[in-house]
């Protein structure tokens, strides 16, 4: 309905008032008269009786009714709604909706209670209402594809599953808010959430949002072994207990497994698990504990790590961050630089780590990279296809059409650059003066970096899931203490390739995954299928290996992880304030009718004065 | 003017009564009724003792043979009586009404007031919450007195207890009272009412004037209505069933009667007029019954 009431009961007023003006005016004037001598005898009658009424309902009663109703509908506080009935429901189904929250003797996870809180505000709306609702992960999305039914919303609300993904809870309300145009908005989450005054617009129901314990394996990396057939896992453990709890809290113990994951010959089904190993540690809330297992023997397929708290599983509430995967591949490749140059002229074969490959643009090839591969220079060089790892391109040719950029051979300054982006840390290029660059057309998946008076010279993002860095300064041949500034800017963008804290092969499931041309059918390490797109596919919603079937041979693509420590953390949440001015979104989102409708009231009640007065004047009664 | 009711052979009929007063009242004139005084008339009375200056004619000369001594006839004399018509002219009695109580009412005080007039008596009429004729005298003031009549229409809100002390505070002279109306008023104005006319010293007689309206109301249009007082404009719903119109027939009677009762009671002459009774049957048949017609 596009009308509300303040108060909705006194609208039960309104009928009420028409019965009784209804009564009123058949007790008062229909009904056949007789004029009598005089009632003394007929009230003397011992029954009551009444006699059955005509109705006879002149003009003035549907007046009357009329001023009646005005005023009904303005004592309850009549108002126009701003979206006529509408709702949006955001539903946060990030991982940490995946904790199971003690609900009485039983315990749900926090998204079975958002559905429940869900259950109950559709329930609450009136008949026609229509609902939207937006799931957060991964990615602010529109489940219901618009306004739908109830019942409809209520179908998608109970099919949404927790994914392994992030809430970006903030910036998914704040667009909500933004092109909500005053559509009521609930929020189903979490994380706690401050509006600075109350308003009917926005509302987020709490029972979610009691802090929870966890413990979750935060890191993985693996090491070089003390032989080369084998190689050494470090686990990281961290323990998320509520503020309150933390001081009372002793070490948790926990027992963590490693198993040897063995497919079928085919790849097909669920692979058989072996335990390796299993190791028993304590882990105090608030510190890391790191868990090493060494001689793990690089001839298996894939592995797994599993976390396991025994008696103390009351303090895990979320188990989907309890478990990794990673393939025995090499720990660390060396990054590989495609340039007509030399190792010597590109001055990188000092640099920490050893020296990388470098390879000439005609020797570049699908085999030249693999997933072992922490990166890919191109130098002055643009592929048609590009490697699936992160890369930098420097200097791209003015002609590609992968990174367009045009030459700029006059001088320029550098005017902006982004602080705060780890790229341009302990960097302060204000003295840098540029004698030629190229300038560079920033694509929609990338943030400019630093800008010159001429335009964008480097920016970088993420580019079908790996991190792409394009400058369009020459950093090579790289010259260390000679040129400070470019020096640590490279460093820093080797490293920002790298992944900070991300170490190794182990992805995050953003994203989408190359495959090798070919590739028909991806399924996970439990046997579902994830997609049956080519070449590339969307990351599976699970930590697993991932498994590629091309046509002419299967091939073990990927370890598929989830490393998020603001999911992980279910026990303390910093809370997010929401700022709503209250009363200009009570304006937009509804109009109060009140005043018109007590004035038109009042107006009409003049008039029927006027008109009794005017009636009575010209009968020659004396009205007083 | 006298009604079209009044015609030269009804009049004739009239002139055959003659208003007849239970006791004696002294009159202003000589009339056509004993009166206490004694004097000159024809219905013997006693004898006194002759006394110097008395008509030698009526000395009784039997007694003077048989007593030797002078006695004189006195004589029941003959004097006028004061007829006072008290009307009923509230809007009980119906003016809008199609079997209006007040024509019937009219037409008796007329009537009353022609037998009186016409025997020399004296008239006076008070219409109660309307105005009150001077003394009238004489066959030709029936005129005026049908005049008076048709001056007023019946309305307002009638309190018969007020009216009636009204009216008798105007009574100089007792004689003959006779109160028309409906009656239909609690019962205690009526008590009061009579009983200042009682003070009065009147010879009162009632007459009680009923409809078919009042007797069976409703009877037209169907059971069912809203009845308006006419004079209080108060309302109440009705809707008669068989039964429901046995108890007002019983509430009427008990009325009535209660009525009669005090008549009887306060030696007040009680007669009732249907309207749809012949006045000319009723004049000659229920009033000399009830002893105001002789």
């Amino acid at each position: 309905m596009p009308f509300g009431a303040v108060i909705p009961a006194l609208l039960l007023a309104l009928p009420a008032a028409a019965a009784l003006l209804l009564y009123v005016y058949r007790r008062g004037g229909s009904g056949r008269e007789v004029r009598v001598a005089t009632v003394l005898l007929l009230k003397k009658i011992s029954r009551p009786v009444f006699a059955p009424r005509k109705i006879r309902l002149p003009p003035r009663f549907f007046l009357e009714l009329l001023i009646a109703c005005l005023i009904g509908a303005a004592a309850a506080g009549l108002y126009l709604k701003g979206e006529g009935g509408r709702k949006i429901i955001l539903l946060d189904n990030s991982l940490s909706m995946a904790a199971q929250l003690a609900v009485g003797s039983q315990s749900e996870s926090r998204l079975e209670s958002a559905k429940t809180e869900a259950e109950k505000l559709l329930s609450d709306l009136p008949l026609g209402a229509e609902v939207s609702v937006f799931v957060t992960s991964p990615g602010l999305s529109n489940a219901s594809q618009g306004f739908v039914s109830k019942e409809e919303a209520r179908r998608i609300i109970s099919g949404t599953r927790a994914v392994y993904a992030a809430d970006n809870i903030r910036s998914s309300i704040d667009r909500l808010l933004a092109s909500g145009e005053g559509v009521p908005l609930t929020v189903l989450t979490d994380q706690r959430i401050r509006v600075e005054a109350g308003t009917p617009l926005f509302s987020a129901p709490t029972l979610m949002t009691t802090p929870l314990s966890n413990v979750a394996i935060s890191s993985l990396r693996l090491v070089e072994g003390s032989r080369n057939d084998s190689l050494s896992v470090v686990a990281g453990f961290d323990a998320y207990v509520p503020d309150s709890e933390r001081s009372s809290t002793a070490a948790i113990p926990l027992t963590v497994t490693l198993q040897e994951l063995s497919f079928s010959a085919d790849l097909k089904g669920v692979p058989l698990a072996r335990e390796i190993k299993a190791k028993k540690g304590y882990i105090t809330p608030g510190e890391t504990l790191e868990i090493r297992f060494d001689e793990i023997p690089r001839s298996g397929q894939a592995f797994r790590i599993q976390l396991s708290l025994g008696i103390a599983s009351s303090l895990n509430t979320l188990r989907l961050d309890d478990e990794v995967y990673f393939l025995p591949r090499e720990t660390k490749g060396a990054p590989l630089f495609v340039s007509d140059l030399s190792s010597k002229q590109l001055g990188v074969s000092g640099l920490k780590g050893g020296a990388p490959r470098v390879i000439t643009p005609d020797e570049l090839s699908a085999s030249s990279v693999n997933s072992a591969t922490p990166f890919v220079v191109l130098h002055r060089f643009v592929p048609q296809k590009l490697p699936a790892v992160p890369l930098l391109a420097i200097v791209p040719p003015a002609d590609s059409a992968v990174f367009p950029s045009r030459s700029e051979a006059t001088p320029s300054q550098i005017t902006r650059w982004l602080e705060g982006h780890p790229i341009n840390r302990y960097l302060q290029f204000g003295a840098l003066k540029l004698k030629e660059q190229s300038v560079l057309s920033v694509p929609g998946w990338a943030q400019e970096i630093v800008s010159s008076t001429h335009g964008p010279l480097i920016y970088a993002g993420e580019l079908e899931g790996r991190r792409v860095v394009v400058s369009g300064l020459e950093l090579l041949p790289f010259e260390g203490k000679k040129s400070p500034l470019l020096s640590i800017l490279t460093l820093n963008i080797f490293k920002w390739l790298s992944g900070e804290g991300n170490e190794g092969v182990f992805s995050s499931p953003y994203g989408r995954v190359h495959l090798p041309d070919g590739t028909t059918a991806v399924r996970m390490s439990s046997g579902a299928p994830a997609s049956l797109l080519a070449p590339t596919i969307a990351m599976p919603e699970e930590p697993s290996i991932l498994i590629a079937e091309e046509a002419t041979a299967a091939s073990i693509v990927d370890a598929v992880n989830f490393f998020d420590p603001t999911e992980s953390d279910t026990a303390n949440a910093p809370p997010i304030d929401v700022a709503i001015a209250a009363r200009e979104t009570l304006e937009a989102a509804s109009r109060s009718l009140v005043e018109p409708l007590a004035v038109f009231a009042l107006v009409l009640l003049l008039m029927e004065s006027l008109l009794w007065l005017f009636k009575n004047y010209r009968r020659g009664v004396n009205v007083h | 003017m006298l009604p079209s009711s009044f015609t030269p052979q009804f009049l004739n009929q009239l002139e055959l009564f003659k208003i007849r007063a239970r006791r004696s009242f002294l009159g202003s004139r000589q009339g056509g009724h004993l009166s206490p005084k004694r004097g000159h008339g024809i219905e013997f009375s006693d004898y006194r003792q002759y006394e110097l200056g008395d008509n030698p004619r009526h000395i009784d000369w039997g007694v003077y043979g048989r007593t030797d001594r002078l006695y004189v006839k006195r004589f029941q004399e003959e004097q006028d009586l004061r007829v006072l018509l008290v009307v009923d002219g509230s809007a009980s009695m119906g003016q809008d009404s199609t079997d209006p109580k007040w024509e019937r009412a009219r037409d008796i005080a007329l009537a009353l007031g022609y037998i009186a007039l016409m025997e020399q008596d004296t008239v006076s009429a008070a219409i109660l919450g309307s105005r009150t004729s001077p003394v009238l005298s004489g066959p030709r003031a029936v005129h005026q007195l049908g005049a008076l009549f048709d001056q007023v229409v019946p309305g307002g809100e009638g309190n018969f207890a007020r009216d009636i002390q009204r009216a008798a505070a105007q009574i100089k002279f007792p004689g003959v009272a006779v109160v028309i109306s409906d009656f239909l008023c609690p019962f205690e104005e009526v008590e009061r009412g009579f009983n200042a006319l009682r003070s009065r010293n009147l010879d009162i007689t009632a007459v009680q004037i009923l409809s078919d309206e009042d007797l069976r109301p409703f009877e037209r249009g169907g059971d069912s209505a809203i009845a308006i007082d006419r004079e209080t404009s108060e309302r109440v719903d009705v809707h008669f069933t068989p039964e429901l119109r046995a108890e007002y027939q019983q509430i009427l009677e008990d009325h009535c009667e209660q009525l009669r009762d005090f008549c009887a009671g306060a030696r007040i002459s009680y007669a009732l007029a249907l309207t749809s009774e012949s006045l000319g049957d009723w004049l000659q048949n229920i009033l000399p019954r009830v002893g105001i017609l002789r």
